[in-house]
């Protein structure tokens, strides 16, 4: 990624052979078929693919809140058995708790792993990132008060203030409208460019997934969703979306994208 | 009004049975009884100030002990579905049982009048509650679960910030409907059982035929359940979130 990459080794992610199947009535639903792709410690992926691809289930086996019916997901060599603080996650829908004032929704991600901070220490860490996303005036109020890109920003506070190696993205940015799309992506953006992560981010959105990541990974239709294609993103880093969308390079890579899932749906 | 001047009117004209009395002196009845509410006399003649009191306490009594019972039973069924199936025939057979049933075994088991009063509102108030709270914890968002599982808040974490607080509101809802449940019963044992309460002032006006006192009795009855209500609907919107 950038020249911090080597200032903060690990968060590579290995799956080696995953598969997932779920009970249903009268047999299994085999949702993916073995995967096997690296995510390079640093690296932003995006997981693309049609809906029902099984991409957020495979976000969902690597951050270990459901365990892979066959193979294996290591993170820096140890295998991934259970959720952990060295993987955030960002939910789709923010999953903010709406008892909790906004402060409080960040530090209870602190409260649960304290690490040896005081009251005050944490108190504290969790208005830095409250304050990196902008939301230091919003402190006390209540998620419900806020708008969905500014839960999303807390979503985000919350996660990034245990900092983790790898953060893990289930469309985050999904649910808002295209301006705020844009201003959270070019915030993420800036955030990495800060404190450099893994990342792996499933959309369904080419744009962003060219805007954002190294490499874009394709998952095929499920049932027993394989990896259709993993595809380099070129574009140089910094980025921001201009620059972006302008690089001669863009039309031919995001047509190649959408060539690929357009002939998934048509399957 | 209308209604009032009607009734007035049909009473006074002798329309209406020669028990019935008019409005008015319902009023005049009512007052007097607020105006010394706490007044013993005998074992049959006391305040309504007093009647209250034990009614209430009453309700209070049965009302704590299937909180006790009811909470605790319903977090731990309702946040493990194998119990939450195990348990739910039972309820829904025991659920539909008017509690007075159970005022026979109650004076069987207890042998005591005031007891038998508490265990019967204790009845009565135990299947809103444990329902409810069954409802409520089996029906936290997963979502929210799961944040507490990426952030490894731990089990007794996730039950007093997570499932608590989510499931909070519908406990209340619970204990609401129970508390409603077991005003509208104590009145019903209260006249099956005698000695004391509301329930039997409102019966023994009807051995004395003074139905002017029973339509106070009624008013009261009336008031305080409205009290009740509004008590513990303040608590559900001082507890409720907007999702």
């Amino acid at each position: 990624m950038t020249a911090e990459t080597a200032t903060e080794p690990g968060g590579q992610l290995q799956l080696s052979e995953v598969e997932k199947a779920f009970p249903v009535k009268g047999g299994l639903y085999q949702a993916l078929s073995p995967i096997s792709f690296t995510v390079e410690g640093g690296s932003f992926v995006a997981l693309v693919g049609p809906s029902g691809s099984g991409k957020s289930t495979l976000l969902r086996l690597v951050a270990g809140l459901e365990r892979p019916t066959a193979g294996e997901i290591c993170m820096d060599g140890r295998p991934v058995t259970a959720p952990g603080p060295d993987r955030g996650m960002v939910f789709q829908e923010y999953a903010l708790l709406p008892w909790m004032t906004v402060l409080d929704n960040v530090l209870f991600a602190l409260d649960c792993n304290p690490e040896g901070r005081s009251k005050k220490e944490r108190r504290d860490v969790a208005l830095q990132y409250l304050e990196m996303v902008r939301l230091s005036d919003n402190a006390d109020g209540r998620p419900s008060e806020l708008s969905g890109g500014m839960k999303q920003r807390v979503g985000l506070a919350r996660t990034l203030a245990l900092s983790p190696k790898v953060l893990l993205m289930d469309e985050p940015f999904g649910a808002l409208d295209a301006l705020t799309r844009s201003v959270l992506q070019a915030e993420l953006l800036g955030i990495l460019e800060e404190a450099a992560k893994t990342v792996l981010l499933v959309t369904h959105d080419v744009d962003e997934a060219l805007l954002l990541a190294d490499r874009v990974v394709v998952l095929s239709r499920g049932p027993e969703a394989r990896v259709e294609a993993d595809v380099t993103v070129p574009f140089e880093r910094p980025r921001n979306r201009e620059e972006v969308l302008t690089n001669p390079e863009y039309p031919e890579m995001h047509g190649k994208l959408m060539d690929i899932l357009t002939r998934e749906l048509a399957a | 009004m209308g209604f009032l001047g009607v009734w007035e009117a049909a009473v006074r004209v002798g329309l209406t049975s020669e028990l019935l009395p008019p409005p008015t002196e319902v009023f005049s009845k009512l007052i007097a009884a607020l105006s010394n509410p706490f007044y013993v006399a005998g074992a049959n003649d006391a305040g309504v100030g007093v009647q209250i009191a034990t009614s209430l306490l009453r309700v209070l009594a049965g009302f704590s002990l299937a909180m006790v019972v009811a909470l605790p039973i319903g977090f731990f069924v309702g946040t493990s579905p194998v119990l939450s199936k195990a348990v739910d025939p039972f309820v829904q057979v025991l659920r539909p049982v008017s509690p007075l049933a159970w005022l026979p075994i109650g004076l069987a088991l207890l042998r005591d009048s005031e007891w038998t009063a508490i265990f019967v509102i204790f009845i009565s108030a135990l299947w809103p509650m444990l329902l409810n709270t069954i409802a409520a914890t089996s029906s936290v968002p997963r979502t929210y679960l799961e944040v507490a599982r990426t952030l490894q808040a731990g089990r007794w974490r996730t039950i007093r910030r997570v499932i608590l607080p989510a499931a909070l509101p519908n406990i209340l809802t619970g204990l609401r409907l129970s508390m409603g449940i077991a005003w509208l019963v104590i009145i019903a044992a209260e006249m099956l059982i005698g000695g004391r309460g509301i329930g039997y002032f409102i019966w023994n006006q009807w051995n004395n035929l003074d139905i002017a006192n029973i339509f106070v009795g009624i008013l009261i009855v009336g008031a305080i359940g409205l009290v009740l209500d509004k008590v513990f609907r303040l608590l559900e919107r001082r507890w409720s979130y907007d999702g």
